[in-house]
């Protein structure tokens, strides 16, 4: 029998999505796991693999069409099983399915099963005027939308815009909302409507914030400033669990779980992934959480996990210089931090004038389960973990100790090949695809970072001169590892002999080709630079 | 310009390619001394002589193997079959022999060998009334040529005959007695892979191929009574194809029906709807419809013929329902 692949259920409230993308063809072969199609749910875009391997029998919707959750998308033929003889089965197994005959047949519409049928021109010309073909009945044969249907159409609304009242607007062109933006003007149209809104907004001294900062840096990690105000909404969250809540008639719903949802500006607009349990993360855990959303985000690999179930959201627009706003809550979450951008201010110091780094914060509560003075506690106590420099969570990483375990921490999302590595404050992407470097190079690195280390500390045993050193590491280009080829390339003024003995010793010295079995063929090349002329 | 039939024009093209060229031979079956099954050589024997136009053993796979051999040392053979069914005896000369051997020898030899292959069923049953230019297009190597009008039978029989390759021409016996103006010029040639546009028009491209040609322009004529006003594109040359020609004119129509006294699975139509689809998808505005004979043989009772041939009523039932 051959394999249906449905519409799946990506999330709690998903009913249906848009097919974004076919990236198989009905004829080609697909290996299971395979990527078929690219459907856009109302919140991220998501690749759907292929769950069994085989021929793709038919392709049922096309690229932009809606289906419903647990509709049918491609019908994949299994190996053994002909293209032929998958659509008999398929077809058979619909006919069973089917009401008994005699039922009353939908009316021919364009729009009839559920799928627009338009003739190929007449799509090309409803795409090239924007008109929506979703709402046309089709005059062709089965009800198929001719391109004169669309002509008409056409003409039908440029003669309704271009009518009677002098000076009308007529739009120079018209733009469809992505699923995404639309879902969100929907959404914020309801917030708007139904949360009464109330905004505080305070001015925070974030001298130490970022002195905290530049510390952190300078010891190697990549603290941004959305990561500290991120550290200080958590913060202040797990002191005002109230504001970490949602309203619900009568209620208050209050979590203990902090999903901190991050605004992300994206060429397909606003986007909100989440850190989820971030009141378990210190700031070097949550800025590595935010850099990895952020990056699946510009990549469009986000998951719908990631961007579901945030009970408070924070969106910086100081990059923009932007320095205050009045923002709307994403409902039903009962907060919404906005920081602006930081500018050099005169601040009031011990009653005298200095000039300071400060950011503006906005903060929109819903007042139907917030009150002023429970809102202002939360305020004033964001602010004030900025002033101290984010402590403690700041101070805790900033002290970080030079990390000397061998151990090292791997998690893989679960979406891809995708494996992030970290060992103490570092971080680092493992990859079989191409974002970043594949586990094979990873130990070619390994084995030339160590080669060159064990070089340099039996040069300085041996007080030998040695300059400038590179190496270069290669392995067969597929598949196991069968040789490594070592290019050494050494700046020194030693005499050959004992520059062979120098990379003996070193050679010898190294853990990493320590590891390297008898029968891989291990190469090693060595090579004299010129000393720079200068 | 004069008004001379189809077959005045052919036997003009011969004589004016065989006094210009001296390699340029002609035999067959019954072409010298009888002048041709279809009278289109008579007089040939008298004027060239009995070493350049001669008649052959009824053996057609002997005779266009010598005309494949004739073409290779040097000659310029016009083979004529007394029906173009005929090539299917011949197939192994002019699929294997005709089609393949300049390839096949690196392009060492040309074969510019012309077989005129009278097509269309007139009452002669199913082993002499074919059309069966599709079989050919098949097969790599071969060019075909199915004029339709008096002067492009001339012109492009003169093109076969200058051609250093081998061409099929299909000659439809139902328009040898089609009279049209042809030009005087003893050069003019209809060039290989070059499409006529038979009728402008924008609400419909309809291909019509060799005898469907004029049934296409009646029906464009009763059409254009009705307020459509159809585009008839005559391909001329099969192999090559002149794709562009029928590209741009369903990129102005969208709708396009197929004429063509082939079989319909496979016939020239489809290949039509292939090349739509791989460059003109976007641009259709209707199905494709084709207009052939439905996959039986040819019938040799004539009502039964008039049965599965396409006439002007189908082609313009066809073109009605994508212009409703």
């Amino acid at each position: 029998m051959p394999v249906v692949i449905q519409m799946p259920k990506l999330g709690h409230a998903m009913t249906e999505g848009t097919v974004l993308q076919w990236h198989k063809h009905a004829g080609d072969k697909v290996v299971q796991g395979e990527p078929v199609l690219t459907v856009e749910t109302d919140k991220a875009q998501v690749e759907i693999e292929a769950p069994a391997s085989g021929v793709i029998a038919r392709l049922a919707a096309a690229q932009g069409e809606v289906v419903q959750v647990g509709g049918e998308l491609a019908v994949i033929a299994l190996n053994g099983e002909t293209v032929d003889a998958a659509m008999t089965a398929r077809a058979a197994a619909i006919a069973s399915a089917q009401p008994p005959s005699g039922a009353p047949k939908a009316a021919a519409t364009g729009a009839s099963r559920g799928r627009v049928i338009a003739s190929p021109r007449a799509k090309r010309l409803a795409a090239e005027r924007g008109i929506d073909l979703s709402g046309l009945s089709g005059s062709g044969p089965d009800g198929m939308i001719t391109e004169d249907d669309v002509r008409r159409t056409s003409e039908n609304q440029t003669a309704a815009l271009s009518a009677p009242t002098p000076g009308a607007l007529v739009p120079a062109r018209r733009e469809k909302l992505t699923r995404i933006q639309a879902v969100g003007a929907r959404n914020l149209t309801q917030s708007w409507q139904q949360v009464p809104h109330f905004v505080q907004m305070v001015r925070a001294d974030m001298s130490r914030a970022m002195d905290a900062r530049r510390a952190l840096n300078a010891n190697g990690a990549k603290v941004s400033v959305t990561d500290l105000i991120l550290a200080a909404a958590v913060a202040a969250l797990r002191e005002n669990p109230r504001v970490n809540a949602s309203y619900s008639d009568g209620e208050m719903l209050i979590y203990d779980r902090i999903n901190l949802g991050i605004a992300v500006d994206t060429p397909d607009g606003l986007i909100v992934p989440v850190i989820h349990d971030a009141q378990s993360l210190d700031l070097a855990a949550i800025s590595a959480r935010a850099a990895e959303l952020a990056m699946k985000a510009r990549d469009k690999k986000l998951t719908p996990s990631d961007l579901e179930a945030a009970t408070f959201t924070v969106s910086n627009l100081g990059a923009y210089g932007v320095e205050n706003g009045t923002p709307v809550i994403f409902a039903p979450q009962a907060a919404l931090m906005f920081a602006g951008a930081i500018r050099d201010e005169v601040l009031a110091i011990g009653g005298k004038p200095e000039v300071r780094p400060a950011m503006q914060i906005a903060i929109a509560y819903d007042h139907r389960g917030i009150d002023g003075a429970t809102a202002s506690r939360f305020t004033t106590r964001v602010k004030q973990f900025l002033e101290d420099g984010v402590n403690p969570a700041a101070q805790a990483a900033a002290t970080v100790q030079p990390h000397r375990k061998r151990e090292v921490t791997l998690s893989a999302p679960g979406d891809s090949l995708r494996v992030d590595a970290s060992y103490g404050a570092h971080r680092w992407v493992l990859d079989g695809d191409d974002g970043g470097v594949d586990p094979v190079c990873a130990f070619l690195g390994a084995l030339g970072g160590c080669l060159l280390m064990s070089l340099r500390v039996a040069a300085r045993v041996r007080k030998a001169p040695l300059g400038r050193a590179s190496i270069r590491a290669r392995a067969n280009e597929k598949g196991h590892v069968k040789e490594v080829q070592v290019e050494l390339e050494v700046e020194t003024s030693l005499d050959d002999e004992k520059l062979h003995r120098l990379v003996e010793v070193a050679e010898r010295g190294c853990h990493i080709r320590a590891l390297i079995r008898e029968d891989i063929a291990y190469n090693m090349t060595v090579r004299r630079i010129e000393a720079a002329s200068n | 310009m004069r008004t001379i039939t189809y077959a005045q024009a052919i036997k003009e093209a011969l004589v004016e390619e065989m006094r210009r060229d001296p390699t340029v031979i002609l035999y067959g079956e019954d072409v010298a001394n009888f002048g041709g099954i279809f009278r289109i050589t008579s007089g040939l024997k008298e004027e060239f002589g009995d070493e350049r136009v001669f008649d052959t053993p009824i053996s057609e796979n002997a005779f266009v193997g010598a005309g494949v051999g004739a073409a290779l040392t040097g000659l310029r053979p016009v083979v004529e079959l007394q029906f173009a069914d005929f090539l299917f005896t011949t197939g192994d000369e002019i699929v294997l022999k005709a089609g393949m051997w300049r390839y096949a020898h690196g392009g060492a030899y040309k074969v510019p060998l012309v077989v005129r292959c009278p097509s269309g069923a007139a009452g002669v049953g199913p082993e002499h009334g074919q059309c069966p230019e599709a079989f050919f297009m098949h097969a790599p190597g071969l060019k075909i040529v199915s004029p339709s009008n008096a002067a492009d039978a001339k012109g492009l029989l003169k093109s076969a005959i200058r051609e250093d390759n081998p061409v099929l021409y299909f000659e439809h016996k139902l328009l040898y007695a089609t009279k049209g103006e042809v030009p005087d010029d003893p050069d003019y040639l209809v060039p290989l892979g070059k499409a006529a546009i038979a009728r402008e028009g924008d609400a419909l491209t309809l291909v019509a191929i060799s005898a469907m040609v004029p049934k296409a322009l009646a029906v464009a004529d009763r059409l254009a009574k009705e307020g459509h006003h159809i585009e008839v594109i005559d391909p001329r040359s099969l192999c090559p194809f002149d794709r562009p020609a029928i590209i741009e004119s369903v990129k102005k129509t969208g709708k396009i029906v197929v004429a063509e006294e082939s079989y319909r699975t496979l016939g020239v139509g489809a290949e039509i709807g292939a090349m739509l689809m791989e460059d003109a998808l976007e641009y259709l505005d209707r199905p494709l419809r084709r207009v052939a004979i439905p996959d039986v043989p040819i019938p040799t009772a004539a009502i039964l013929e008039q049965f599965v041939i396409p006439n002007e009523e189908k082609i313009y039932q066809a073109c009605r329902e994508l212009l409703a």
